[in-house]
């Protein structure tokens, strides 16, 4: 197909305007879906009763004449770690597929049906959220839409791939070490992390609770802010949600970055990115007009300590079902998960200090820069079963290498957006636009300012017949 | 009149994106129900296939009854979606099929009270 799909922002005023109904958006999405999953892998079950008798209701309420919703009619789907009422949880966890079926929507889900959003589904991932590349053993590889032999990333890999097909304007995803991060820089997508504690986990599986983010994946980065102000606003039941008010950021997309201080890392930020890598970071840079470069010093020591912690939260989450159902584990993690049970107190101790003066040493960056910019991943799209990657003279194994770039910083729970660039060739790769904390406005506004120039676009790879 | 400001509206072309793909998904699929449902339910709609010449929904409606399934696979290429204001719209694609010449497919669509439908239609095959 050589036309775009619908966005959420046109799909919702054709649906205002009366030129399209809600069930016609969800019969066509539920077509789509279904032409396309079978190969694409990102569905791991799609809610067509839902998603019809959502389409009628919001139909319903147009028809009484009752004001409209700002997401009014949009399709979007949720990674399958976020509660589903009806659905059980998986995570994409084979030993969680016993478990009973979720009674209520998490409150982002709740949030998106009362914005007028349609759900299609849930979405692939890596098992319990612990990988780059949503190559999942039990319920399969999610492929990359660019590239059908590629991997979409991960561990939100079907959120991002699904976007990028052009089967959902909108989906939902987490990022714990980059799991929205990845996967949008692979499939070339806009993404945003916000700032932790900023969105409500309530009603989703956790995995590193220290560290564990919810965010969206759109297209444009007008759906983006939509969906992200939509998904605003406090939860008492996630004791680490901020409890901050509604800050929207739609309205101020246009401010551009002419007034902001921006700078592109370097030091470790070059040393573990490609040639791609770097030249999508430099031709960031160059289009915001920025000169400055400054080093972060200690990230490699972040990432390190952001490692121990994920290993030990997340073992110890599953200590459990480790002692009793081993062999139920995604051999993929089984390994990392059992190694973390074992880690010693005080090197997890030593690990969360190192996180608060990491924190300090980033907010002083902040004193002197809006912004900062940095490759996503460091390498494109590895091949599905690909053991390594090659970062310049340095091989690495694939599966926890791919988080590189993006696992020192949601260490410390940093807003950040990815757009996505293009500097050679068929794939993508994306930038992070990373803001002190409570700042996604900022992340956002350089998005968009990107997107305006048609630097950062998003090349759907509409749905092939 | 139409000002060239109402040509290609976002939120027309959006609507008819997601029409023209739904009547694909159906015509592969063999989904008589959304086939018709597309359609204008009208004597007057209008379909040119490559051998049949169509007058009328009821004779649109029997030939899509009576023909084979075998082989109804095909990519499409080179999509166009022209919208004029909020009330007409016109979609072109190539298509291949294997076996078969590049084919060619030209929908115009109206929107009516009771939504979008194709009105005239018309499939050849290319040299």
């Amino acid at each position: 197909m050589s036309i775009l799909p619908s966005t959420a922002t046109e799909l919702t005023k054709a649906f205002s305007t009366g030129q399209i109904s809600a069930l016609e958006i969800a019969t066509a999405t539920l077509k789509r879906i279904g032409n396309s999953n079978p190969t694409l892998n990102a569905f791991i079950s799609i809610t067509q009763e839902r998603m019809l008798a959502e389409a009628k209701r919001v139909d319903q309420a147009r028809a009484r004449g009752a004001a409209l919703s700002p997401l009014a009619a949009v399709p979007y789907a949720v990674k399958n770690l976020f509660d589903v009422e009806g659905l059980t949880t998986i995570a994409g966890a084979k030993v969680l597929a016993t478990q009973a079926a979720a009674r209520h929507d998490a409150t982002l889900v709740q949030r998106m049906q009362h914005a007028g959003g349609l759900l299609a589904g849930t979405l692939n991932m890596d098992a319990l959220a612990y990988g780059f590349t949503t190559e999942n053993t039990y319920y399969g590889a999610t492929h990359n839409p660019h590239d059908m032999r590629r991997s979409a990333g991960g561990s939100s890999g079907g959120s991002a791939a699904a976007v990028a097909a052009g089967l959902v304007p909108i989906a939902l995803g987490s990022d714990t070490n980059g799991s929205i991060r990845v996967p949008a820089s692979l499939c070339g997508i806009f993404g945003l992390k916000p700032t932790y504690g900023r969105l409500p986990r309530t009603g989703t599986f956790p995995f590193v609770n220290s560290f564990d983010h919810l965010g969206p994946f759109a297209a444009t980065t007008q759906d983006l802010a939509l969906a992200y102000d939509t998904l605003q606003g406090p939860d008492k039941r996630d004791a680490a949600c901020a409890q901050k008010p509604v800050a929207p950021t739609l309205v101020q997309l246009n401010l551009g970055v002419k007034k902001l201080r921006i700078a592109r890392l370097t030091g470790y930020f070059d040393q573990y990115a490609d040639a791609t890598a770097q030249s999508a970071a430099h031709i960031a840079a160059r289009a915001l007009g920025v000169n400055d470069e400054v080093d972060l010093v200690g990230v490699a020591e972040a990432r390190a300590a952001a490692f121990v912690i994920t290993a030990a939260e997340g073992g110890s989450l599953h200590l459990d079902a480790l002692r009793e159902r081993a062999e139920e584990f995604e051999p993929l993690s089984r390994d990392r998960l059992l190694a973390g049970t074992l880690l010693p107190a005080a090197w997890i101790q030593r690990a969360q200090r190192y996180r608060r003066q990491f924190l300090q040493r980033a907010l002083a960056l902040f004193d002197r820069y809006d912004l900062l910019i940095a490759p996503a991943t460091p390498v494109t799209a590895p091949l599905l079963g690909q053991a390594e990657i090659q970062i310049g003279k340095l091989t690495l194994p694939t599966r926890p290498n791919m988080g590189l770039l993006t696992q020192p910083l949601s260490f410390i729970g940093l807003p950040i957006a990815v757009a996505p660039i293009w500097p050679d060739g068929p794939l993508p790769i994306g930038v992070q636009l990373i803001a002190a904390p409570w700042r996604e406005d900022l992340c956002l506004r350089a998005a968009h300012a990107l997107e305006e120039q048609g630097i950062a676009i998003c090349q759907i790879i509409a749905s092939q017949s | 009149m139409i000002e060239p400001s109402a040509i290609n509206l976002p939120h027309v072309q959006a609507a008819i994106e997601l029409l023209f793909q739904s009547y694909e998904y159906a015509l592969l699929q063999n989904d008589l129900a959304t086939l018709d449902h597309l359609f204008w339910q009208s004597p007057l709609a209008i379909r040119f296939g490559v051998s049949e010449t169509l007058y009328g929904i009821d004779a649109i409606r029997s030939f899509r009854a009576a023909r084979s399934t075998d082989n109804l696979q095909r990519t499409l290429r080179n999509t166009t979606i022209t919208t004029f204001s909020e009330d007409f719209a016109i979609t072109t694609t190539e298509f291949e099929r294997v076996g078969q010449p590049c084919g060619r497919q030209t929908q115009t669509w109206v929107r009516f009270a009771d939504g979008w439908h194709i009105v005239s239609a018309h499939v050849s095959f290319g040299v």
